[in-house]
């Protein structure tokens, strides 16, 4: 990558981290050129990705002449900014999502049956030893977890009570995971940079 | 009903041939006429009417998914023996697709609104509007001419050649885009340092077990975890071996934490079908969800 | 009139904050200069994935799912730049697919240019880009079917017909292995359509966040293998001994964990001591 476009890019890295001093100009006007930045990519991307080959080319050069309905039906998703007509756009919209939720059948099947299945693991052993401690630890955190997160009924019985304590015992595992996990994934971001201004701007030996 | 439709199927698919030249264009015009004519007349039909055309949308649209996954994939009741809407998953694929991409423009147009009037009010922070049009407007002319104007030596943009125009898009893209958006992110790992130190209290035994499985799981994925545990024993040969950092955290991950987030899941991921369902049969309630009679 | 000045408290926060993020700097940054050679053995997952990879039948495609975007490539990145070199090495053909984040195929692009030199592998030949695809489900689960029908030219413009990687590929049989790399939560969507209903095989790449969301996948075996995050990338730079970005690194992150552990602790031993002077 030519020299030039590194020092523009160390520039804007370091007018976003001038917000970690405090809220200043600098980091507002980067800020505002990133979304603008985005945005383009977005919309140009979309028309030379999806729009052109997908729906352009089909229609006018194969004379696929109904895909002109699909421009039709996107259209209307924009009648959402006129008060008489946003009736339309919501009609496209539900419809889209009652698409996605026919979806959501198969989805589930496929997904999480297998998932069901998974969690039925040997507990009882033939052999030394004869009780399969994780197994038996992985199906109590189960059950237990999913009885804590059971509200259709109120739970008054004292086997319930005290699973769903034992299941609030046992998410905090889960939860400083995924928080310990968190810590990794942004602290890998931000070596990210350092490493960027370090080696490729101020071209330190790596 | 089903066999009419797989007789007249044939009839169907002949008037939608492929047509060129001035046909196309009668086609084309003639559909969005007629689309533009029966949304004009289901627009005079009263607020109940379009509340009851827009639940038969949702029930047809969310019929197709289900039965293509519901009937079997050949059976000698079905038209043709075997599942006619199997074929149609990938047209409609496409056509998701195609729809899906027209609306891209829906939060650009609330962003330029925005910017917009900040603009032209001269309201403060009016040159961030300013800077925000001219990153869009140039992101999306440099790369919309790379795409489509191929090089030569009579083809400029601003006087720019194809190399420059290359050199402007790759400023856009490598020099700002890319360090602007990593950077933005990057941005979350001090406010999580800053949390550590002033949010995180171990108030009670259940956040100190947390506090505990997150120490575990953040040494047990780096170099330091290895070297603090190494003199310990591998777990095949001692089951001291387990204490290591990095098969402890695997161990959390693997099975303990695995199963509370499976648990977790089921319940999302039947409440997502409780919702889906809701949303087919439009049960839903709200102000997306209802028809109310308008200005005409 | 003067100025009032900031509260105390106001005052201690900000002392407080600068240090904090002046410890991470100079924390990184001389752990990023120092770096003592450090090694990490692969783990059980990533060793997983290794061996699904070296398992696909020569003749098959394999997609690399590009679903990541700019803000995600400190850990995406090398990631990304792992599998690739291994596919690379392997002699395994891929096709680079985005479908969430429109930047994606082009990052990816970008690090596959780089490799494919190095290894000289050619652009249409060896692998290709799909581009970026809308759609979501729909669009994937129409993708499995027919391959052509829904990509029909790479990001460049050309036809795939007309791309020697893409003879014979017509959907989900033609296809070894799909590696998803994401920053967000797109995996589910290759296992509903892709692997629960015709057993593709499945590759895991996400960043630190959803590491954890994905071992209940990895146990229920929708899922071969996982790279855990930036940790990911460097176990299997180790499995194909190279040393790039991701081992690089990871004496900076490990710092970095220190720090975090310590200021925890810090802040803890802090409010202790507050809530005693108090009472």
């Amino acid at each position: 990558m030519p020299y030039y476009i590194i020092v523009i890019g160390a520039v804007a890295t370091l007018g976003i981290y001038s917000i970690l001093y405090r809220e200043n100009a600098v980091f507002r006007l980067f800020e505002h050129i990133f979304i603008g930045l985005g945005a383009g990519y977005g919309f140009y991307f979309t028309i030379t990705s999806v729009l052109d080959p997908q729906w352009w080319t089909p229609m006018v050069k194969e004379g696929k002449w109904y895909w002109v309905v699909a421009m039709l039906v996107g259209a209307m998703f924009y009648l959402i900014y006129n008060r008489r007509l946003v009736w339309m756009s919501r009609l496209v919209m539900v419809a889209l999502m009652g698409l996605f939720a026919g979806l959501t059948f198969k989805g589930f099947i496929t997904a999480y049956v297998p998932w069901i299945l998974a969690s039925f693991k040997p507990i009882v052993l033939a052999r030394k030893p004869y009780i399969h401690i994780t197994n038996l630890l992985s199906f109590v955190t189960l059950i237990s977890v999913m009885s804590y997160f059971f509200f259709s009924v109120e739970q008054r019985a004292r086997v319930l009570r005290g699973s769903a304590q034992l299941g609030r015992w046992m998410a905090m595992v889960a939860f400083g995971a995924i928080f310990g996990s968190a810590v990794m994934g942004r602290m890998s971001l931000f070596i990210d940079r350092v490493a960027f201004l370090l080696f490729d701007f101020l071209r330190l030996a790596k | 009903m089903l066999q009419i439709l797989h007789n007249a199927w044939p009839w169907i698919c002949k008037a939608f041939q492929p047509v060129h030249g001035t046909r196309l264009l009668v086609y084309v015009c003639g559909t969005t006429a007629a689309w533009i004519l029966l949304f004009w007349v289901l627009h005079l039909l009263p607020a109940r009417q379009k509340r009851g055309l827009i639940v038969a949308c949702t029930f047809l649209a969310g019929l197709f998914y289900s039965l293509e996954f519901f009937l079997p994939a050949k059976a000698s009741w079905l038209p043709g023996g075997k599942n006619p809407l199997s074929d149609l998953v990938v047209p409609m694929g496409n056509a998701v697709s195609v729809v899906f991409a027209f609306t891209l423009a829906l939060g650009l147009i609330n962003l330029c609104l925005v910017h917009g009037r900040s603009l032209a009010q001269a309201k403060p922070g009016w040159h961030n509007s300013l800077a925000f049009f001219l990153a869009l407007i140039s992101m999306t002319v440099f790369g919309l001419w790379q795409s489509y104007v191929k090089d030569g030596p009579q083809r400029t943009l601003f006087g720019l050649s194809g190399a420059s125009v290359h050199r402007v898009d790759d400023v856009l893209f490598s020099g700002l885009f890319q360090p602007l958006g990593a950077t933005m992110f990057s941005i979350l790992a001090f406010y999580i340092a800053s949390a550590a130190f002033r949010a995180f209290r171990v108030r009670t035994a259940e956040a100190a077990f947390m506090m505990a499985a997150a120490f575990v799981v953040m040494l047990g994925q780096v170099p330091v975890g290895y070297w603090l545990t190494h003199w310990l024993p591998m777990p095949e040969h001692n089951p001291l071996g387990y204490l290591r950092f990095e098969v402890l955290a695997n161990w959390i991950l693997n099975n303990w934490s695995m199963a509370a987030i499976r648990a977790i899941e089921f319940g999302i991921a039947v409440g997502a079908l409780a919702m889906a369902l809701r949303i087919w049969l439009s049960l839903e309630r709200g102000s997306f969800f209802e028809v109310r009679e308008g200005p005409r | 009139m003067t100025p009032e000045a900031p509260p105390a408290q106001d005052t201690r926060d900000a002392r407080a904050r600068y240090t904090i993020f002046a410890v991470l700097w100079v924390t990184v940054l001389a752990t990023l200069l120092w770096r003592p050679a450090t090694t990490l053995a692969p783990s059980p997952p990533t060793r997983s994935l290794y061996d699904a990879i070296e398992a696909i039948p020569r003749e098959k495609l394999v997609i690399i799912s590009a679903s990541w975007d700019v803000g995600t490539r400190g850990e995406n990145g090398p990631q990304t730049a792992a599998i690739i070199e291994h596919l690379f090495r392997t002699g395994h053909k891929f096709a680079i697919f985005g479908w969430v984040a429109p930047p994606g195929p082009l990052l990816v692009e970008m690090i596959a240019r780089d490799l494919a030199r190095k290894y000289h592998k050619r652009y249409g030949v060896d692998w290709v880009n799909w581009g970026f695809k809308t759609g979501t489900d729909a669009m994937i689960m129409g993708l499995a079917k027919n391959i052509p029908a829904i990509i029909r030219q790479d990001m460049h413009g050309t036809p795939i017909t007309k791309l020697p990687a893409m003879k014979g590929v017509k959907d989900h049989r033609d296809v070894g292995m799909v590696i998803e790399i994401t920053g967000s939560g797109t995996l589910l969507s290759w296992i509903q359509f892709w692997q629960g209903v015709y057993g593709t095989n499945i590759g895991y790449c996400p960043t630190g966040v959803m590491v954890p969301d994905a071992f209940p996948f990895l146990d229920a075996k929708q899922i071969r293998g996982l790279l855990k995050g930036l940790a990911g990338a460097a176990e299997y730079e180790n499995l194909l001994r190279t040393h790039g970005d991701a081992s690089v690194r990871m004496t900076a992150q490990s710092a970095s964990h220190l720090v975090i552990i310590l200021l925890i602790i810090l802040g803890n031993i802090a409010f202790f001591r507050r809530g005693k002077r108090q009472a």
